[in-house]
């Protein structure tokens, strides 16, 4: 009764597990509507001032500052008029996900500035119209409703980027109907002094045929006539048939294959920014923050500077939050609810400087408001709120063409508070350079721990030949090879050496070939069969000189030939498929699963299993180990694997290393000890210098 | 001579400026260097094992060995799809375009051959998993018995059913139910022995790199017997 309860069990936790498969899409299924129903009225209660600027569009409109050839028709510009176009869109543009390259995804969604002209201070009367909307009263404020005619339409341009990394010529690829719709939205008002108070400056235009609803606002065109590989810039641009408005154009996007299927739930996250490059001409910049600018203040003291300990091509960008940041101090969660933080992320650009003069800044990434987890550890005993940005992409030391001169390419740094639409920009970084540097001082402790472990494992093997005897504990996976070796002798079947699937780079495949040579010494000495099947090329080859050499010095070299070791697939799964074919065909009495394995070790020693041999299995990967204890009669966890060269050999050149590694973990163990006392006393006691303490040691080993 | 050191003077060499490149970054680009050139020689090495697999199914189909059949059919396989992928036979873009361009039968053969196949032996893995997890699970002693009990309790927490039988904590609130007893033993038991053998194989891959850079384990170029 026991035992068909200890059966029953699992099998019904199996059985559970799959009848929850439709719970788990239920709750993704909630996860999903808690995110559609975020309301993006939360920015209300932060937008009291609003700024006396007015927002215009954000398009510079037919005197754009491109050049000529970047637009479509320049007669054709020149005869149309931009004037009074009321709709700018905030364009995002990215590879699209999940396909196999060949396709670029552009969204944007439309604002509407100059027919609501709804701006703070401006009082709302109780009933009727205002600025053409019609409005009905409720509870929290307005809902109003216009029907706009105009039959607008986004036009988009795409030009693909030379060698030189400049686009050429846009090109007209679509043009997307978007007028002709009935608008609908809440208007909030200060119940007391009636101003408008959301939103404060602009409306999003609602276009027809809305979407789902996550994606209401979101317009959005799949271009698929592109090339795998190539680089385009693409610029959107709104006309209704008269009168027409560019926006910058956007930054290169190149297509590529997307190995995974993104999820599209990453489109609730922020937008970037209308332009994501800003022009380094000052009377454009001027121009640029003047329709760009956000009521929230900008990020302070941006500076740049060589980041340490690399080997260069990356830049470390510092800026104090905005002050309108609010979450760079720990708030409950009604206080975000009630005082929602206007700064949702911060926006980084780079220009890069010549002469001293700094060319176009172009958006290179983003960092998220507030303070990280990272950042807020930093805090625990400085006061210091810097946030910081790691720019990568830097360029490392290069000559100039024209001089032959070496130097160090220069950027200047703009870092904006954004609110996931608008920017507010703070004031350049003065110009850094990316160099290398001779020691990673970060990487200084662990350096310090290696060279004690290597210098420890280096005197015990010096010591051994000084002729000291040590004791070596017995590893019974390792004692029982002999004894598997014997139990083929005597059923007169072939022993199937599996050395992992990866190559000889790995060293847990160095640790199996090792392996593989004393074990075959001891074959060779019974005359029993091998069977090599490996998966790479270079294992192959190294396999056949390291057997060749035990037969010949257990004296069979008669009994030796190449196809011992054979290669069979690089392919994961089509090698499960051989060795498994080789298994049940030639029923081997003895199995050695022995290096680095990954998916296909449970299919190998489950088929191994089926055939009643006896299984020997040691990997150094943590995640399939349970697979080989539940399935191998004996199995070398971890370190036993490389520790079984030197107690197979019985070679006290090598026997000295495994006592050299018991320093390392006496050196672990203290670690591990000192660790939980530090962090004890640091977490019981007030004592600044206790926690100080702790600080040092766990940044001390993190590095590791 | 040459056969022994020379091989051992290149193990030194790359081995330590692999290992300084960890530090250093000046010679940190020498390291990435030197892993390409494995990969540049394994490519090589990758004609080597070709070869052995046609001299091997050769050989079967020749003698007439049993299951030849097999073998006559990888073979055809082989050379189908290396003619295949060299020629770029259906390839949209003919000679200049990608090998595995969309539309190419080379890419024909990978999405409607190779992956449905390589996904087959993949899916057996859940069989396996069951009548292993079936013989592992059997409460025989002590130890087996607690393996039992955290694997239960680990795929009970894991689903829904879960919380709905954790009766004293209620539905809507947090607190010690199964699926935070299943976390805490995946983050604090399961994470402290993972960590205990991490510790361990960070260990084993220090000395087994030492012995080969330093040349005292030199049985991998078939020089045991020097």
């Amino acid at each position: 009764m026991k035992q068909n309860v200890a059966r029953a069990v699992p099998l019904l936790a199996l059985g559970l597990l799959l009848l929850s498969f439709p719970a788990q899409a239920h709750g993704l299924n909630a996860a999903w509507h808690a995110l559609v129903s975020q309301n993006p009225e939360m920015k209300a209660a932060a937008m009291e001032q609003t700024p006396e600027t007015e927002l215009l569009s954000i398009f510079p409109v037919v005197d754009e500052p491109e050049a000529a050839p970047a637009l479509p028709s320049p007669q054709e510009l020149a005869s149309v008029s931009a004037a009074g176009i009321p709709l700018f869109p905030v364009v995002e543009i990215a590879d699209n996900p999940g396909d196999a390259g060949k396709a670029v995804l552009i969204r944007w969604m439309l604002f509407e500035t100059s027919p609501v002209k709804l701006r703070g201070k401006e009082s709302v009367p109780d009933t009727g119209t205002f600025n053409g909307w019609a409005l009905t009263k409720g509870e929290d404020g307005y809902k109003a409703q216009r029907e706009d005619r105009t039959q607008w339409s986004v036009k988009i341009l795409r030009a693909q980027l030379g060698v030189d990394g400049l686009p050429g010529p846009f090109v007209e690829i679509e043009e997307v109907l978007v007028g002709g719709a009935v608008h609908k939205e809440e208007i909030r008002f200060n119940k007391d002094t009636k101003n408008v108070f959301w939103p404060d400056r602009n409306l999003r235009y609602n276009t027809p045929g809305e979407r789902m609803a996550r994606n209401r606002f979101w317009q959005e065109h799949v271009d698929a006539d592109v090339g795998d590989g190539a680089s385009y810039a693409y610029r959107l641009a709104v006309t209704d048939g008269e009168r027409i408005a560019y926006c910058y154009r956007s930054m290169p996007i190149q297509t590529g294959l997307n190995r995974y299927e993104y999820k599209r739930s990453y489109k609730f996250g922020p937008a970037s920014p209308a332009v994501n490059l800003i022009p380094a001409d000052p009377s454009a910049m001027s121009d640029f923050k003047s329709r760009l600018m956000a009521s929230f203040a900008p990020p302070t003291e941006i500076t740049a500077r060589d980041n340490p300990s690399d080997s260069g091509g990356a830049i470390l960008i510092e800026w104090l939050p905005s002050a309108d940041d609010l979450d760079v101090e720990i708030r409950s969660a009604e206080q975000k609810r009630t005082h929602p933080n206007p700064v949702t992320s911060y926006r980084i650009f780079r220009a890069e400087t010549r002469n001293g003069s700094a060319g176009d800044y172009i958006l290179i990434g983003s960092k998220s408001a507030g303070l990280d987890k990272n950042e807020r550890e930093a805090q625990r005993f400085e006061t210091i709120k810097k946030k910081n940005y790691i720019d990568d992409g830097a360029g490392r030391m290069r000559r100039d063409p024209e001089t032959g001169e070496k130097y160090v390419p220069q950027y200047s740094y703009l870092v904006t508070a954004s609110d996931g639409v608008l920017l507010s920009l703070g004031q350049p970084s003065t110009p850094a350079g990316a160099r290398t540097q001779w020691f990673d001082f970060d990487k200084l402790y662990f350096f310090i721990v290696a060279f004690i472990i290597s210098a420890a494992i280096i005197w015990f093997i010096q010591h051994i030949k000084a002729g000291k005897k040590l004791f070596i504990r017995k590893i019974a996976g390792l004692e029982a090879v002999d004894e598997a070796i014997g139990r083929a002798t005597e059923m007169g079947r072939p022993i199937l050496f599996i050395p992992g699937i990866m190559d000889m780079n790995d060293v847990q495949t160095v640790s199996a070939v090792i392996i593989l040579g004393r074990i075959a010494k001891t074959i060779a000495e019974y005359d029993t069969k091998l069977m090599v099947p490996t998966s790479k090329s270079l294992v192959m080859t190294t396999g056949r000189e390291t057997v060749k050499e035990a037969y010949l010095a257990a004296g069979r070299p008669d009994a030796y030939n190449d196809d011992i070791v054979t290669y069979l697939t690089d392919e994961q799964f089509g090698y499960v498929a051989g060795v498994n074919g080789i298994m049940v065909r030639e029923k081997p009495a003895t199995c050695l699963f022995l290096g680095a394995f990954f998916a296909e070790s449970l299919i190998l020693a489950e088929t191994g299993n089926s055939i009643g041999a006896i299984q020997i299995a040691g990997t150094a990967m943590p995640s399939q180990l349970p697979f080989f204890i539940a399935a191998c009669d004996y199995t070398l966890i971890g370190e036993e694997l490389f520790a079984a060269s030197a107690y197979l050999s019985n070679d006290p050149h090598q026997l000295g290393s495994l006592k050299g590694q018991d320093v390392g973990k006496l050196i672990a163990i203290i670690a591990i000890l000192s660790g939980a006392v530090l962090a004890t006393v640091a977490q019981l006691s007030s004592s600044v210098t206790m926690q100080k303490i702790f600080a040092f040691f766990e940044n001390m080993f993190s590095a590791i | 001579m040459l056969r022994r050191t020379l091989p051992l003077l290149i193990t030194f060499a790359v081995g330590f400026v692999l290992v300084i490149s960890k530090f250093i970054p000046k010679v940190e680009t020498l390291g990435e260097d030197f892993s390409i050139y494995f990969d540049i020689i394994a490519v090589f090495a990758f004609i080597l094992g070709g070869g052995n697999l046609v001299k091997i199914h050769g050989n079967k189909i020749y003698r007439r060995s049993e299951g030849w059949g097999y073998s006559l059919v990888c073979i055809i396989g082989f050379f189908a799809t290396l003619t295949i992928g060299l020629f770029k036979f259906g390839n949209p873009l003919g000679w200049t375009g990608n090998v595995v361009a969309e539309g190419s039968a080379f890419k024909g053969i990978y999405d409607f051959i190779f992956k449905p196949l390589g996904a087959t032996m993949f899916a057996l893995l859940a069989f396996y998993v069951a009548s292993a997890s079936y013989r592992a699970f059997r409460a025989k002693n002590a130890e087996a018995t607690v393996l039992l009990i955290a694997a239960f309790v680990i795929l009970l927490g894991r689903t829904f059913i879960g919380k709905m039988v954790s009766f004293w904590v209620p539905i809507d609130q947090a607190g010690p139910d199964i699926p935070s007893f299943a976390e805490w033993i995946m983050n604090v038991p399961n994470l402290a022995g993972q960590r205990a053998i991490m510790i361990g194989i960070a260990l084993g891959i220090v000395s087994t790199s030492l012995k080969l850079i330093l040349g005292i384990e030199r049985s991998y170029l078939g020089a045991d017997t020097e």
